[in-house]
């Protein structure tokens, strides 16, 4: 069985996701093959930009912008180097809007980071965040009086904990626990289960009425990201309507709720715009010859599919994604064998202390791509002319600890699927 | 003590005597001195009290430094004697090489040849902590395999040798070795079967020392040894000092016992004296799943990567001997977890490919033997009791060496010396009183969790620790201990006494549970931040060696998630 494509897209994350919107808005006949549930899964809502740089100095950055610029100068091989700031800009620009269409909007300051309070009490520095969460970047800002709710049998998002983590900077936090409005079997509750529930009108009047007695000073309520598998923005203000103060969600752990409204909203949008979208199969190889991708073998249980095509994007991540394989000794390209820039020895991969701000080696390791987002090969040169990668797979950044993973997964989207069509 | 304890005092004295049906009744003088407990103060009785200004003064009959096996064994044998004791250890239980071995309860087969004595030993000792002590052993069996290759006049003297020390060994042919276990190399060229088995290190530690403190001893964690107040020929006071409590602790006793098996010699230092000692790292590797069902040691003489022993759910595979010039720091290294990789796949060609979820080292305190023996794996596994009357410290004793299987032993001799100073004559019976198993203690024991929780677990009791399945009520039996004994705790002082953070997320999301549910039941001595931080750093050193494939893509999801989102590495505001 074949099928044809303009492109196919290997990866079901935040990159992958964005390129098949910026193919799919250029009219790309597109298909985008996801091994997993994807990454989006993992994904806490928040998108950021830049937050930190260097890395090792810690140096946080309210205007994102003047922090690419610096980066630009001291990591010149950093993938935001490969991305003008009008690409870049024009990248977030599309696809908030995009979201926004399809009932996901996402608010922030013009140009400027904004910060949060994660679900362990923390701040987080962060571009842009869901319309649900924007509440408590103000409240924070002016130290409101709030009162933070958890529910019972939540194991990891504690209102107590946060309360004493946030106090140094939030001092006026309230922590209070309930019995979620809804009865589960046993005694744990989960964040997926949780937001389908609510979903239920009368579920979410339970819980309005269950906080209405507590809020007493309350100028806001904070509560975990699970208010709502869909339409989250209505829950919410429906929800501050009948208690009478606004609310906020605050991003909790995995499985991450708000990722799961990104995942649902673009899957649904793109799949209506022609998109296809082959979950649970894994991209096994792509069939080449000489410097050309000619088709890209697919299989799942009993099934196997070559996709014939004329581009192929790698959005496959790193090692959880499945993108990258870590040998005991080397670091591999998963489906290509493409050369992966690397320490040269396990010892090198990771410091000795987990929490280095320095961040560890293994993090910067990665594709190097050229300017056209293209992946380097053994010979200095584009590895294949019609083969991109993009998103966290990339060399030459550390997404996690530079809090820039959104905005490369958005940019280098972005250059790639542009990269295509100029080349078409 | 505790509101959960089965046994206190009296009653318990009682209780464990029964048990040594031919042991002559204490004296009255005896049982009083040991219901008065370790200290002559009522301090400690409670737990918050401890954190008070000034120096505070503790009387004692004895003083052991160190809470390894050997110091918990020599805590509850003096306490059976009807002797007072404290003991008191500068990290948690086990902390040493007690806490970082194969746990293998030893049959004595595999010190034959270079070591017959501690081989007897282990026979002996073996044999009487599988009655004693059998719900800290899983009585496996052991093989010993040679492969193509193996030095063959070794294989050839084998039997005979364990004939000579009455270690009982069956031979195998090959086949029957392979059908026994299956993930055996093809390449066997001999097998045989020993009574090796697996110990649970954690939970005996545990239990010898609660037995210790149901008769009276006390323990103090996180409790250092600052100095020795030397008078006329004696230790007259030890200064301690603990963990996030601002006042010192002057422990004046009539004898004192260093347990502190590789830090035997900085001890024995603060005295002013020189010990023969050798420190001898060795790594380990856990793999999960379990391998065998058997111990697997290599039929050769003793060397490094032979042995693979299983351990609840996982297997541990080891080891190496690396000298090291001081006890810390002692981690394990990338090199070490390769070679031992590549070793054990000799005889388990799968263990080439399988996960390892963590590395851990240890330091055995080895005693030099002069120049003749030129490596560490030569130095003998025996243990020495030291007097230092001769070097003029009189009531000084130095226990170290030994063997995890050999502690009792190696605890009895020591008591026996202590007790003729002191003019004790209760015997030791530690070779009849078996343990006192407590329910606290079972979560411990890897796989145990799961098995309960399959069984019919309590479906309101939360899972704390999911990839090992300990709940709330475990954490909630081991606060309750940890609270009472008023020391500030960490997690890492949890995950000691459960299976929390040793399974394959190492941490990522049972740390982060662990340290809201101390938030929330208001009990954590420190931020949540730093408990967290704590721990994850913790479980790093054991972590860093074995990332690749599946633990590298587990690694990436915890850092995403600690670093990422939470930003855990930037200064906390």
């Amino acid at each position: 069985m074949s099928e044809k494509y303009d492109l196919v897209i290997i990866g079901g994350g935040l990159a992958g996701m964005a390129a098949a919107f910026f193919a799919s808005q250029r009219k790309l006949q597109t298909a985008v093959v996801a091994s997993t549930a994807g990454g989006l899964l993992f994904a806490s809502g928040v998108l950021d930009l830049l937050g930190i740089h260097p890395i090792g100095e810690q140096r946080c950055w309210t205007n994102p912008w003047q922090g690419i610029a610096a980066l630009r100068r001291d990591c010149p091989k950093h993938p935001y180097a490969l991305v003008a700031d009008s690409d870049l800009a024009a990248s977030w620009q599309e696809f908030l809007q995009f979201l926004a269409q399809g009932g996901l909007h996402y608010q922030g300051r013009t140009n400027h980071n904004v910060t949060l309070i994660t679900g362990f009490g923390t701040l987080k520095t962060t571009f842009r965040v869901p319309r649900t969460m924007w509440p408590g970047v103000l409240g924070l800002l002016e130290k409101k009086d709030a009162l933070i709710v958890d529910f019972k049998g939540m194991k990891e998002f504690r209102a107590s904990q946060i309360v004493e983590n946030a106090r140094p900077v939030w001092p006026s936090l309230r922590a209070v626990t309930l019995s979620f409005p809804f009865g589960f079997p046993g005694a744990e509750r989960h964040n997926v289960a949780m937001a389908q529930a609510l979903q239920s009108p009368e579920v979410l009047t339970r819980l309005a009425s269950s906080i209405r007695p507590l809020v007493g000073q309350a100028e806001l309520i904070g509560v975990p990201s699970i208010v709502g598998l869909q339409r989250a923005e209505k829950l919410l203000a429906e929800l501050a309507e009948q208690v009478g103060v606004p609310f906020f969600e605050i991003p909790a752990m995995p499985p991450s709720v708000p990722g799961l409204r990104l995942k649902e909203t673009l899957e649904g949008r793109l799949t209506s715009r022609g998109v296809r979208f082959l979950t649970g199969r894994r991209a096994v190889a792509v069939q080449t010859r000489q410097r050309h991708c000619q088709s890209v073998i697919v299989r799942g249980e009993h099934y196997e599919k070559v996709l014939t095509t004329r581009g192929v994007l790698l959005a496959s991540g790193r090692f959880l994604g499945g993108g990258l394989r870590a040998e005991r000794g080397r670091l591999c390209e998963a489906i290509l064998g493409l050369p992966v820039y690397q320490p040269q020895t396990r010892e090198q991969w990771h410091r000795q202390r987990f929490l280095d701000p320095r961040g560890h080696p293994i993090n910067q390791a990665g594709l190097a791509v050229d300017r056209f987002m293209r992946p380097i090969g053994c010979d200095g040169h584009c590895a294949y002319e019609n083969l991109f990668a993009v998103g966290s797979l990339l060399a030459h950044q550390d997404w996690m600890r530079m809090k820039c993973g959104a905005g490369l997964a958005l940019a280098t989207a972005y250059a790639a699927v542009t990269s295509f069509i100029d080349s078409q | 003590m505790t509101g959960s304890r089965e046994l206190s005092g009296y009653f318990a004295k009682a209780k464990l005597l029964k048990a040594a049906a031919s042991y002559r009744q204490p004296s009255t003088d005896q049982l009083c001195r040991c219901r008065q407990g370790a200290f002559r103060t009522s301090y400690l009785t409670t737990g918050k009290s401890l954190r008070r200004k000034g120096t505070v003064r503790v009387e004692t009959q004895v003083l052991i430094i160190g809470a390894g096996v050997t110091g918990a064994g020599l805590s509850r044998d003096l306490a059976l004697r009807g002797v007072a004791n404290l003991v008191v250890e500068q990290a948690d239980i086990n902390a040493g090489a007690s806490g970082a071995n194969h746990g293998l309860l030893h049959s004595g087969a595999r010190y034959v040849s270079n070591d017959p004595v501690s081989a007897r030993q282990c026979k002996d000792e073996s044999r009487l902590l599988k009655r004693l002590a059998p719900e800290c052993i899983e009585d496996t069996g052991g093989l010993f395999v040679a492969i193509a290759g193996d030095d063959e006049n070794y294989l050839a003297e084998f039997p005979g040798l364990c004939a000579e020390q009455g270690i009982r060994i069956r031979e195998l042919q090959p086949q029957e070795a392979l059908d026994l276990e299956p993930s055996l190399t093809k390449d066997i060229i001999a097998a045989y079967l020993v009574k090796d088995a697996a110990i649970n290190p954690f939970r005996l530690t545990l239990e010898n020392l609660d037995q210790a403190e149901a008769l009276g001893a006390r323990l103090l964690r996180h409790t250092r040894v600052v100095r020795f107040e030397l008078r006329g020929g004696r230790i007259s006071r030890v200064l301690l000092r603990q963990r996030g409590v601002e006042h010192d602790v002057a422990v004046k006793a009539e004898q004192v016992i260093n347990a502190t098996g590789a830090w035997a010699k900085n001890i024995a230092a603060l005295a002013g004296l020189d010990l023969p000692l050798v420190c001898s790292k060795g790594t380990l590797l856990v793999s999960q799943p379990r391998i065998t069902r058997r111990v697997i040691n290599r039929l050769r003489p003793p060397a490094d990567g032979d042995i693979v022993t299983p351990a609840g759910t996982v297997s541990l595979i080891g080891t190496t001997s690396v000298r090291l010039a001081e006890p810390e720091p002692c981690d394990p290294t990338i090199n070490e977890v390769d070679f031992l990789v590549s070793e054990a796949a000799r005889i388990i060609p799968s263990l080439a490919e399988a996960r390892y979820i963590r590395a851990f080292a240890g330091v055995r305190p080895l005693l030099f033997q002069g120049e003749a023996a030129e490596k560490d794996r030569q130095l003998s596994r025996g243990f020495l009791v030291l007097d230092h009357a001769a070097e003029g410290v009189n009531n000084f004793v130095t226990v170290t060496g030994g063997k995890l299987t050999t502690f009792r032993l190696m605890a009895e001799k020591t008591a026996d010396l202590v007790c003729e100073r002191l003019g004790v004559s209760a015997p030791c019976i530690t070779k009849k009183v078996p343990l006192q198993p407590r329910k606290a203690r079972q979560w411990t024991e890897a796989g145990k969790p799961a098995r309960k929780w399959l069984q019919g677990g309590d479906s309101n009791d939360l899972l704390l620790c999911e990839c090992e399945m300990v709940p709330r009520s475990a954490v909630d039996q081991i606060l309750a201990d940890l609270v009472a004994q008023g020391v500030p705790f960490d997690l890492s002082d949890i995950a000691l006494r459960s299976r929390v953070g040793k399974g394959s997320c190492q941490g990522a999301f049972c740390g982060l549970r662990l340290a809201a549910y101390l938030s929330e039941k208001k009990v954590a001595d420190f931020r949540s931040t730093e408990l967290l931080s704590r721990f994850l750093e913790e479980r790093w050193h054991g972590l860093r060696p074995v990332l690749w494939g599946t633990q590298l893509a587990q690694e990436e999801l915890q850092e995403a998630l600690h670093c990422g989102l939470f930003g855990l590495e930037l200064e906390s505001p």
